[in-house]
């Protein structure tokens, strides 16, 4: 299973802390905003797979959960948050975007995904399939 | 010190990068010896932000329950304190991953100076808690005319 879900990062080290997400090797960002790598707890039970990803800033319609074949993409738009007039004078976290990827097994039913965002917390709920549709092809001699 | 780009937005700036590892070079040493030493990083994370009438403190903190934070304002210092329960797994279940950090936490924020406690807001939204802490009469900028002799 570790195999499978195996994200973007390869890191399977925790980090802990918000990082800055990297652009695939030789191509550069274009966007002026920043994107950053979601914290994300991965926990499987028997009948699903439950993503948890800390996504603080973001809104209900700023979420995007995109399934594409075995590929499953998490964005999040934060809107910005210092008020007109303030001026930043510490920091230690950066603001921007969030965007993740990760393979997904083939045992997910890709059609009962079900998302929920509530006070910056995004939790994907991916159902397996009831049982694997295994077929097999009959094969007649010509 | 912000670069602008033609797009309008910000560009790579080596002073903003300078200035954050200061910054947590700084925190680094200051915690050495302590529980959250040597390359932990504290949680939640704070930005403080100025303005000529308040000071505002925002503070990454996704999936609490704001009846659970305990915020508290002692003359230049700010203590958040909270907890951030773990998530509830049923039997049987694993985990493949588990970045976020979870349990007690605490900070104690010093201010460039003193505020006036009973100016305090604080407002949790979108898993971002945000502290306005207003500036007492005696720190606010004071404009000063000049006269010809």
């Amino acid at each position: 299973m570790n195999q499978t879900v195996k994200d973007s990062l390869n890191n399977e080290e925790q980090n802990r802390h918000k990082q800055e997400s990297e652009t695939p090797h030789g191509s550069e960002r274009i966007q002026a905003r920043r994107v950053y790598v979601p914290l994300v707890d991965i926990v499987e039970s028997d009948d699903a797979l439950v993503l948890i990803s800390d996504m603080p800033g973001v809104e209900q319609t700023g979420v995007d959960v995109i399934i594409e074949k075995n590929l499953l993409i998490i964005r999040g738009k934060v809107e910005e948050q210092a008020p007109d007039g303030f001026k930043l004078t510490y920091e230690e976290y950066g603001v921007g975007d969030y965007e993740r990827t990760f393979t997904l097994p083939n045992e997910i039913d890709r059609d009962a995904v079900e998302a929920m965002i509530k006070d910056g917390v995004l939790k994907l709920t991916l159902p397996k399939v009831k049982q694997a549709a295994t077929r097999k092809v009959a094969i007649t001699a010509g | 010190m912000n670069l602008i780009n033609r797009f309008g937005g910000r560009i790579w700036d080596p002073w903003r990068e300078i200035c954050q590892m200061q910054n947590a070079m700084s925190r680094m040493l200051a915690g050495a010896g302590s529980q959250n030493g040597l390359g932990q990083r504290d949680f939640p994370p704070v930005n403080l932000f100025v303005n000529e009438h308040d000071l505002l403190l925002t503070l990454e903190l996704a999936g609490i329950d704001p009846e659970c934070v305990d915020v508290t304002v002692t003359d230049d210092t700010v203590t958040i304190r909270g907890d951030r329960p773990a998530e509830a797994v049923q039997t049987g279940a694993s985990f493949h991953r588990r970045e976020r950090p979870t349990g007690p936490f605490a900070r104690a924020v010093q201010l460039p100076f003193a505020v006036d406690p009973s100016k305090t807001e604080a407002k949790y939204e979108r898993g971002v808690l945000a502290i306005q802490l207003g500036r007492p009469e005696s720190q606010k900028p004071k404009r000063v005319k000049v006269t010809t002799a």
